[in-house]
Formats: C-alpha cells, sequence, structure tokens
C-alpha cells in the first residue's frame, strides 16, 4: 500500500504512469499507476484536469484536498474505501463511482459520477454530506449497507433488483429520485429479497415527468417495505404490481396515480387535487389512510389480529371494500362510500368506528352486501343498499343500524337480549 | 469542523453538512450563503422540468449499462 499524489497538467487517469503520479504532495511524477492498494491525493500543489479514463486500475480511497483543478472523465473507477471531494475543485466527472469497501463519500456540494455503485459483502458506504448524481445517474446498491448518514441523496434514480444481503440506513435522511426523462423507472426494487432498511426516511419524488417504481413483488414484506412520499408534480405515477411501501404520502403532487395490488404497511395520504382511482390497495398491519376528499380504486384491510387501519377522514372507495384480517376504523361524523362491502376468510375481522360508542357511516347505494366473520361495532349502514349480517359467524357487538343480523344475530344482540 | 443542516423545503427536507477548518474565519452571514447556494442548487435538481434524452445522458445509460454487467458478473452466486 501506497500514496499517490496527482502531479498536474491535464493528462489521463488510465494505465500508463507517464509522470502524472508522485509519491509526495509536490513531488516528481513518474511514480506507477495507483491500484486498489494505494490511497490516492490531490492537493494544492496539484494541479490540471485528470481525467479518469479507461485503463485505471482503481484506488483503495481518493481524497482531495485544496485542489482546484478538475476531476473528468467518464470511465468506470473501482474504490476500495472514501472519496473526498473539496469545494475549490471542479467535478466533472460522469462515470460510474464503484465502492467495493468500507467508506464515506463525501462531495462538497459537488454533483458528480453518474452512477454510485455500492457492492461490498458486509461493507457500508456512508455519505459526509449530501449527495448527488448527474443528470440521468443512479444509485445501484448490489450488497453492502448504504449509509445516509441523515443526509439528503439525489440521483435519477435509485436500483437495487438483486437478492444480495443490503440494507439502507436512512436515519432522517431521504433518497431523492429525480428522473426528468418520460417513463423513467425511478425505483427499481422488484427483488427485495434479503433487504432491510432503518430510520425514518425513505424515498421522495417530484412527478415532473411520468415515472414507475417498484419494491418487493418479490421478497417485499412487512418490515422491509420503505416509505415513499410524491410531494410534487403533475405527470402519472405507474406503481407496479404486487409493490410494498410502508407509508405512501401523496402531497402536493397532483398526479394521476396507477397501482395495481398495492401493498401498503403504515399510513397512505392522497392527495386532494389528484386520482387514484385505479390505486387498489391491500393494508396490512396498523396504519391511517386520509383521503383528502379522493377515491380509491379499492381497499382490501389484511392486518394481522391485533392491528387497525384507521380512517382518518371520509374513506371513498369506488370500487370494493373488503375484509380479510384485522380492523377498520372508519371517521365517525361523516359518510364513509364504498361501492361494495365483502368480507373474506374464516379469521373474525373487526369494523369498528373511530370513537368507541359513536356510529361511523358506512354507504353504499345498491346491491347486497353479504358477510361473514365479521365483528360490527358503532356502525350505521345506510345509502339503499341491504347489509347483510344474517350468517351466524357475524358479530353484532354494540349500536349498530342499518344492518340485518337476522335471527341468528351474534354476541351484541344475545346480550341485548337479556338486558 | 462540520455543520450540519437541514432546510425544510415543499419537495421534502434537504440535509448536508458544510465544512471548514477549524480556525476558518467565515462569518455566519458567508456560512448562511453557503447553506443557501447548496439548497438552491439541490431545488434546481428537484424542480428540473421534463427532458427528453440527450446524447449526454444517452452516454451515461449505455455506460451504466455496461457497469451493471460487470457488477452482476461480480456478484457471485447472488442473482442481481
Amino acid at each position: 500500500m501506497a500514496s499517490r499524489y496527482w502531479v498536474g497538467g491535464t493528462a489521463a487517469w488510465d494505465g500508463t504512469a507517464g509522470t502524472k503520479w508522485a509519491l509526495t504532495s509536490g513531488g516528481a511524477g513518474g511514480q506507477a499507476v495507483p491500484t486498489s492498494a494505494d490511497d490516492v491525493f490531490f492537493t494544492n500543489l496539484s494541479t490540471g484536469t485528470c481525467t479518469i479514463s479507461t485503463g485505471n486500475t482503481g484506488a483503495k480511497s481518493i481524497t482531495c484536498t485544496g485542489f482546484a483543478g478538475t476531476l473528468a472523465g467518464t470511465a468506470t473507477i473501482s474504490v476500495s474505501g472514501s472519496v473526498t471531494l473539496t469545494a475549490g475543485m471542479t467535478a466533472s466527472y460522469a462515470g460510474v463511482l464503484m465502492i467495493i469497501a468500507t467508506g464515506t463519500v463525501t462531495s462538497a456540494g459537488k454533483t458528480f459520477c453518474a452512477g454510485l455503485f455500492i457492492n461490498g459483502t458486509g461493507i457500508t458506504v456512508s455519505l459526509g454530506d449530501a449527495f448527488s448524481t448527474v443528470a440521468g445517474g443512479g444509485i445501484y446498491l448490489f450488497s453492502g449497507t448504504f449509509n445516509l448518514n441523515n443526509f439528503t441523496a439525489t440521483t435519477d434514480n435509485f436500483s437495487s433488483n438483486n437478492s444480495g444481503t443490503r440494507a439502507i440506513a436512512f436515519g432522517t435522511g431521504n433518497i431523492a429520485l429525480v428522473s426528468t426523462a418520460a417513463a423513467t423507472k425511478v425505483l427499481d426494487m422488484a427483488n427485495a429479497t434479503n433487504f432491510t432498511y432503518t430510520g425514518t426516511g425513505g424515498f421522495i419524488r417530484n412527478q415532473a415527468a411520468t415515472a414507475t417504481v417498484v419494491f418487493g413483488s418479490t421478497g417485499g414484506t412487512v418490515t422491509n417495505a420503505p416509505n415513499l412520499t410524491v410531494n410534487a408534480g403533475a405527470s402519472a405515477l405507474t406503481i407496479t404490481s404486487g409493490t410494498w411501501f410502508n407509508n405512501l404520502i401523496f402531497t402536493g403532487s397532483t398526479s394521476a396515480v396507477t397501482a395495481i395490488n398495492l401493498i401498503l404497511v403504515g399510513n397512505l395520504t392522497l392527495g386532494s387535487s389528484a386520482a387514484y382511482a385505479t390505486m387498489l390497495v391491500s393494508h396490512f398491519n396498523t396504519g391511517t389512510i386520509t383521503s383528502n376528499g379522493k377515491a380509491l380504486g379499492s381497499l382490501v384491510i389484511n392486518a394481522a389480529a391485533g392491528f387497525a387501519v384507521t380512517c382518518a377522514d371520509a374513506l371513498y372507495l369506488g370500487g370494493a371494500l373488503t375484509l380479510f384480517r384485522g380492523t377498520l376504523k372508519l371517521k365517525t361524523g361523516v359518510t364513509n362510500t364504498v361501492a361494495s362491502l365483502a368480507t373474506s376468510g374464516t379469521t373474525l375481522k373487526y369494523l369498528e368506528s373511530t370513537l368507541a360508542g359513536t356510529q361511523a357511516t358506512i354507504s353504499d347505494t345498491s346491491g347486497t352486501n353479504t358477510v361473514t366473520y365479521l365483528s360490527i361495532k358503532d356502525s350505521n349502514a345506510t345509502g339503499g343498499a341491504v347489509f347483510d349480517a344474517t350468517d351466524p359467524t357475524n358479530v353484532n357487538v354494540s349500536n349498530n343500524t342499518g344492518w340485518d343480523f337476522g335471527a341468528a344475530a351474534g354476541g351484541g344482540s344475545f346480550i341485548a337480549f337479556f338486558m | 469542523m462540520q455543520i450540519r443542516f437541514t432546510i425544510e423545503t415543499k419537495f421534502g427536507s434537504f440535509s448536508d453538512a458544510l465544512y471548514f477548518d477549524d480556525d476558518h474565519t467565515f462569518t455566519e452571514a458567508e456560512v448562511e450563503a453557503m447553506k443557501q447556494e447548496r439548497l438552491t442548487n439541490w431545488l434546481a435538481v428537484i424542480e428540473a422540468p421534463p427532458t427528453e434524452e440527450t446524447e449526454a445522458t444517452r452516454a451515461i445509460t449505455d455506460a451504466i449499462a455496461a457497469a451493471i454487467k460487470a457488477a452482476e458478473e461480480s456478484v457471485i452466486g447472488e442473482e442481481v
């Protein structure tokens, strides 16, 4: 292992030694080309433009301190550690920076590299400050941990579509997906097998152009589904079928959203100026749905026992509400509208209101909604449709109107009979 | 020394850091201006309008595709 100092002049960092590398800062050139065992330095005594070119044999680290020249080029370079840029330099490098060992990337406000590749079993690549790839660039996590260190990473697209053991440590940081090219897959994580994350951050997106996101259609789970916030923009967003998200928040976006078989773990917040009629949501775990007056296509409550999905405001469903497992708490004082209501499976599920003792209204205009294995409490069923709860597996807990529990009403009616 | 900062925007929070020598002589206003410059640069990216593919972005796409292929080949035994 040795140190290599860029001497200067305008030259290529390739496989040719030339006179561009020295053993000390300001030293004489003529040393060998750095390898993956060598720390590379650009100092105040280095000058000119270093163009990273084909033939380079990588570096152990790259450190720019007081360097006022330019780091350029488009060739891939492999670094086995940290990369540190400095404010006074120019970084026009637009190649692929492949980090293959634990290190920190500090970019000093520079937008650089077309691709940040993180690829090493057990390694951790941390940010020393905010990080941005060049336009058209991406961050690719093959294996290891990408530690945002609470900073913001900005890139056209993020890809980690593989089964390597890998993680993102968001902390409070976010990864902004900023592609402005139409129809870009800005989040490409169809295979989330062996992926985990920590922290409260997530992905953020301004829908300035049409885009697709996918996460975990293979390997998505309640514990590894990330957050996505779509906070501006009017272009259509497509969420690929089978995608998982934890919190999915549309704030300030007026995009039409298409999502067939979207699996949610946490909160869903719809924007008040967008269209979600083709969002078909299956909700796992505990979360809050805030509709902001917008209609979802359909909703399946598939939460584990003891978990509840709570509506913060009126729920509008252009399609079916299906209760499979867990609890759905409809908002009181508003009319929750569905096109149909159904249940599925033989696990007892619960329909309640957000305020115990106060009814929540569920409205359907036509047809017959037949439910089974449903515990019903504080519910006012209305709108013209028949709400058929006559199956003996249902439980009429208390304070229900508009439901037909028939002669074989469940526990609540049983208790009421003797009271 | 490191100065971390987070600025809330309608596009979400932007978190960054500035690095200085411990004996730096930048005034508070100058440091604030540097933070603002970082934010301005970030917002310019976030708010960029839709674009068409250019020769430059096409070259980047090609370079990344080649690098992905190489990376995939290096992940022995793992599906990528």
